[in-house]
């Protein structure tokens, strides 16, 4: 009877494992899986998307302008209103967009001019490009690297107030932001 | 005229021809059986024993006649000899089978006019007696004693067989182990075929779980480093080698499932085939009691 058993579990226990899996891949700085949830490009996203941290932690948050991979608009300068609940969090040190591939520079890679201010869970970042020569972008820019300070525990969500933020040209005209996406962060 | 018709009668009785039927035994016997004394069986016929059983051992069943394939060689044997008949035996012995097959022609015509085939599994020091029943029964003197024995050896009815191998036997060994009840049923050749056929398939679905393992392993890891990246190269990537093993672990859980369903069906196949070229006792006539001695005649 062991051994019927062992015969019958056999093909069961390889039956059992061989599921197909759900092909989930999701990161909000791309803009293949934004697509498909229906965010669509230029969209301004946070990277990571969720996070879970202790209070001890410090909590490090990306903000992005996503592109198209094909897109080839002269993006010169940006504002970002970026939104969070100041009772769970506190700003800690924000920094511009980091020099290389992906990065908010012109072809000398030279630092962009950024400014920031903060009031009462509101952040409104600045971040210009200064060269006159032709720009090049590709369709990922980190705009601003911002660190938060954890105040209690609970789960915030950073967003984007879109009727806000701008993305203007080389020649100052507007770009409609056409998708957006939020990170959330959840503080133990 | 009473007197001269007993008269007649005696001179017959006393002068006329001899009735004792005369019978030429020829034997090939791959083994001893015994020291054969079958006129002590038969004290009415006059057995002489031949030598020469050459002739005899070609198949009588490859000739287009069987019956009279011989009558030349019969005719001219009873003439050598001087007998009425010519009585061939073929014994042969194995480690659990024995076979006799008889044959009985008449010399005046030539032809075969009775034979046996006597095919008995695991049968010893029974051999003498079926000899002794074959001729009984040419001869109609068949004596009770010998056909008592042969039912204190042999089950009459095989539905009384006590089977050393059976169908459902076969099967239960061909459902555990494919090919192993082909092997029990000495079926060697679909025993390799089923044997073989279910190890290369098993060993598929094996090799095909093993690399659907490996893909599901590379695509979550490659999943997590495109999550984890936020540079547009390496998440492009790792979303490409995440999509690959995707499409692997795809094809391989197919190949898994198709070639199970294979597997399986050709095992259940095999269980019924095993059932089918299983032994069976209408067959092989048994004998009843254990073997302990099987060399013994």
């Amino acid at each position: 009877m062991n051994r019927f058993f062992l015969f019958i579990s056999l093909p069961l226990f390889l039956l059992s494992n061989c599921t197909i899996y759900e092909k989930e891949l999701d990161n909000p700085n791309d803009n293949n899986a934004n697509e498909e949830i229906g965010v669509y490009p230029p969209s301004v996203v946070f990277f990571p998307k969720e996070q879970t941290k202790t209070m001890s932690d410090t909590i490090s948050l990306g903000a992005y302008i996503v592109f198209s991979d094909t897109s080839i608009i002269s993006f010169s300068g940006t504002h970002l209103n970026i939104e969070y609940n100041n009772s769970l969090l506190e700003i800690d040190s924000i920094a511009p967009g980091w020099i290389g591939p992906g990065s908010l520079t012109d072809s000398n890679q030279t630092t962009p001019l950024f400014t920031y201010t903060e009031s009462q869970g509101t952040l409104d970042i600045y971040a210009y490009y200064l060269s006159t020569s032709d720009i090049s972008i590709d369709s990922l820019t980190h705009i601003a690297e911002i660190w938060f300070k954890p105040l209690s525990a609970g789960e915030s969500t950073v967003q984007y107030d879109t009727s806000q933020c701008q993305i203007i040209k080389y020649d100052e005209s507007i770009i409609p932001i056409n998708g957006v996406r939020d990170a959330s962060i959840k503080v133990q | 005229m009473r007197f001269l018709l007993a008269l007649f009668m005696w001179i017959a009785l006393l002068f006329g021809k001899d009735n004792t039927p005369s019978i030429l035994i020829l034997n090939e016997y791959d083994s001893s059986i015994g020291d054969i004394q079958l006129s002590e069986y038969f004290p009415s016929k006059n057995f002489i024993d031949g030598e020469d059983t050459s002739p005899f051992l070609s198949s009588l069943d490859s000739m287009n006649n069987p019956a009279s394939g011989r009558m030349p060689l019969i005719r001219t044997m009873g003439e050598d000899f001087d007998v009425d008949y010519v009585l061939f035996h073929q014994i042969i012995n194995d480690s659990s089978r024995f076979l006799l097959e008889g044959q009985m022609f008449n010399t005046k015509s030539g032809g075969l006019i009775h034979r046996r085939i006597v095919d008995i599994t695991n049968y010893y020091k029974g051999q003498m007696n079926e000899l002794k029943l074959w001729i009984g029964d040419v001869f109609k003197e068949i004596d009770k004693d010998w056909v008592d024995y042969r039912k204190l050896i042999l089950f009459n009815d095989p539905e009384d067989i006590v089977q050393d191998k059976t169908p459902q036997g076969a099967m239960a060994r061909s459902f555990m182990v494919p090919g192993w009840g082909q092997f029990y049923s000495d079926e060697y050749n679909s025993g390799v075929m089923f044997s073989g056929l279910e190890a290369t398939l098993l060993s598929t679905v094996l090799l095909s779980y093993l690399s659907y393992n490996k893909s599901v392993k590379g695509f979550k890891n490659y999943t997590k480093l495109y999550e984890e990246s936020s540079e547009q190269i390496e998440f492009d990537e790792y979303r490409s080698r995440a999509e690959s093993e995707w499409d692997k672990h795809k094809i391989y859980n197919s190949a898994m499932i198709y070639t199970g369903i294979t597997a399986g069906s050709i095992w259940v196949v095999n269980g019924i085939h095993a059932y089918i070229v299983g032994p069976r006792p209408k067959k092989d006539i048994i004998q009843k009691w254990d073997i302990t001695s099987p060399n013994s005649n």
